[in-house]
């Protein structure tokens, strides 16, 4: 996928913290900011190091960044959907983390706008559940924050 | 970096991913339970809370209170998705809320026979967020007793006090004959203008350093705070409102009257007024008796001079695609882009409170609705349902 679509001379090498080569087409690579401001102030023949970023995460990026540019805008939403709908609740905290780290502008759309459709009208317990936190505050603490914001607690959608 | 098989860690985002999620959840009450998951997004939510507080109040256009079948509890509308927010129920008090400004909803307290105490409630941030007033003195005009709630007409800050807590002014139109009072945070009293009789003031706000106040006759004053020359007593504020009329009001005639009059800054900074009248010349002519519903409103354009002494109007068929937002509210304008929902060169009003009064309307709503500038019709906003 991602060394198919890089056959060009001018493609850029990406090495993940797990030792992986990628290649991509300048394209793609321009669309993640982080990776264009290391290309201008590399020698662009160099092998970019993303220490903070593995691989299964750069090829979703990739696989995201090639796949959205689909002709009609009803097959990128699809497209998106799926795409979303593939990931893991852990796979979504992973990669949303990368794209933050990289940058990639539209995927730090669509991420967050999903995670906060899945917060939406959500109990705080189910939210703790569902993402797996913990809750770390006092019973104090937790009912004095409850007496502050107690008209939040209404209308909760069933867990 | 964390492997995508280790345990989640949602708890510890960076606090740029959190504010990307939190940015898009647009009803506040999804906000607060963010917050309340665990002290890592407590903390955030709680550091940016002011921050985001003031982006949904200047970006957010007014939600309508509304009543539920329970008496002490309120929720609210939003007009532009079309729908009641159940999950908002806001124990206020059982009374008219005589005007709100940044997202703070007002309440006459308790009044006696010299006194009116104000009572300013932020339901956003909880029911322990009230803040008091000093007293309004208040001279007892024919006053009835259940008429308290309608002895103020609005009131409006120049900023919000949960952000400038030591920097917000108040001013408040009350009485028989809306009068202005002034109060700055942390003065122990209120400052009023001298008495002039039938001033009857309709609206006022804060436009850039200006206290601008206009009755329906075209009135409009800067109030400026000036020190006493005399101070009589300790038990009073040492400064008094000086009028300074910016523009001269028509004779006092009722063709020349509105129904209403507001003035409002429009979001590139310009000064409008807004002239509502309840009924059309050829009315008057004929049957006055029947002066009911609203009929039109005129929207002007307001120039200052060079000297700055004076004001000129112009009328206006457009508001440039902004919507305006009039009732006893801080008057707000929007920029109508930002609300595809939203009808663009539009009024949004809600009903002037005299006329509730007077007919005693008991469920509150008789005349809302959307006023087209461009082509003079008129639709609903929403149509109660009792």
């Amino acid at each position: 996928m991602a060394e198919k679509a890089s056959e060009s001379s001018n493609s850029i090498s990406l090495n993940t913290v797990d030792g992986k080569i990628f290649k991509v087409s300048p394209t793609i690579a321009n669309q993640m900011q982080t990776i264009q401001s290391l290309i201008k102030a590399y020698d662009s023949s160099r092998v970019i190091s993303l220490p903070h970023v593995n691989a299964f995460h750069l090829s979703k990026i990739i696989e995201y960044l090639e796949g959205k540019s689909a002709t009609t805008v009803s097959a990128v939403k699809e497209f998106e959907a799926q795409f979303m709908k593939d990931l893991s609740l852990k796979q979504l905290k992973g990669l949303l983390i990368a794209v933050g780290y990289l940058k990639v502008n539209e995927l730090l759309e669509l991420m967050p706008k999903t995670v906060a459709k899945l917060i939406e009208n959500k109990s705080v317990e189910f939210l703790r559940k569902f993402f797996g936190i913990v809750n770390d505050f006092t019973p104090s603490e937790e009912a004095k924050i409850r007496e502050e914001i107690a008209w939040a607690f209404d209308g909760v959608d069933e867990d | 970096m964390a492997s995508p098989s280790e345990s989640s860690q949602w708890s510890t985002l960076p606090k740029n991913l959190l504010k990307e999620i939190t940015n898009r959840l647009p009803k506040p009450c999804d906000y607060v339970r963010f917050g309340a998951v665990c002290k890592g997004w407590h903390s955030f939510v709680h550091k940016s809370y002011k921050q985001k507080h003031l982006l949904h109040v200047h970006q957010n256009i007014p939600l309508l209170l509304f009543p539920t079948q329970d008496q002490e509890l309120r929720c609210l509308y939003n007009i532009t998705q079309g729908m009641v927010y159940n999950q908002f129920q806001f124990n206020l008090p059982n009374k008219r809320c005589c005007g709100s400004s940044y997202g703070w909803l007002f309440f006459v307290d308790k009044m006696n026979k010299s006194t009116l105490d104000l009572i300013l409630i932020n339901p956003f941030l909880g029911h322990s967020k009230t803040i008091k007033l000093p007293p309004i003195k208040f001279c007892y005009e024919h006053a009835v007793d259940r008429m308290d709630q309608y002895r103020v007409l609005k009131v409006i800050f120049s900023k919000d006090p949960n952000v400038f807590p030591r920097d917000y002014e108040v001013v408040a139109l009350y009485g028989m004959f809306a009068r202005l009072a002034h109060y700055k945070s942390g003065d122990k009293f209120w400052s009023y203008a001298k008495v002039i009789k039938m001033e009857a003031l309709s609206d006022v706000i804060f436009y850039k350093d200006l206290i601008l106040a206009v009755n329906r006759y075209n009135w409009i004053v800067n109030f400026t705070l000036e020190p006493k020359r005399r101070i009589q007593s300790t038990n009073c504020s040492p400064s008094y409102l000086k009028r300074n009329t910016l523009m001269k009001q028509l004779p006092r005639k009722l063709r020349n009257c509105a129904g209403n009059a507001y003035l409002v800054e429009n979001s590139e900074g310009n000064l409008l007024l807004v002239r509502r009248c309840f009924w059309g010349e050829d009315m008057i002519a004929s049957k006055e008796e029947e002066l009911s519903s609203i009929v039109d409103f005129k929207v002007y354009r307001l120039y200052c001079s060079s000297s700055g002494k004076e004001l000129r109007k112009e009328r206006t068929r457009t508001l440039n695609g902004k919507t305006i937002f009039l009732g006893d509210n801080n008057s707000i304008s929007v920029p109508t882009s930002k609300y595809p929902q939203l009808q663009p060169n539009s009024i949004y009003y809600i009903d002037y409170y005299y006329v509730v009064y007077i007919r005693n309307y008991q469920f509150g709503s008789c005349d809302t609705g959307i006023f087209n500038l461009e082509n003079g019709n008129f639709d609903k906003h929403y149509v109660p349902n009792f």
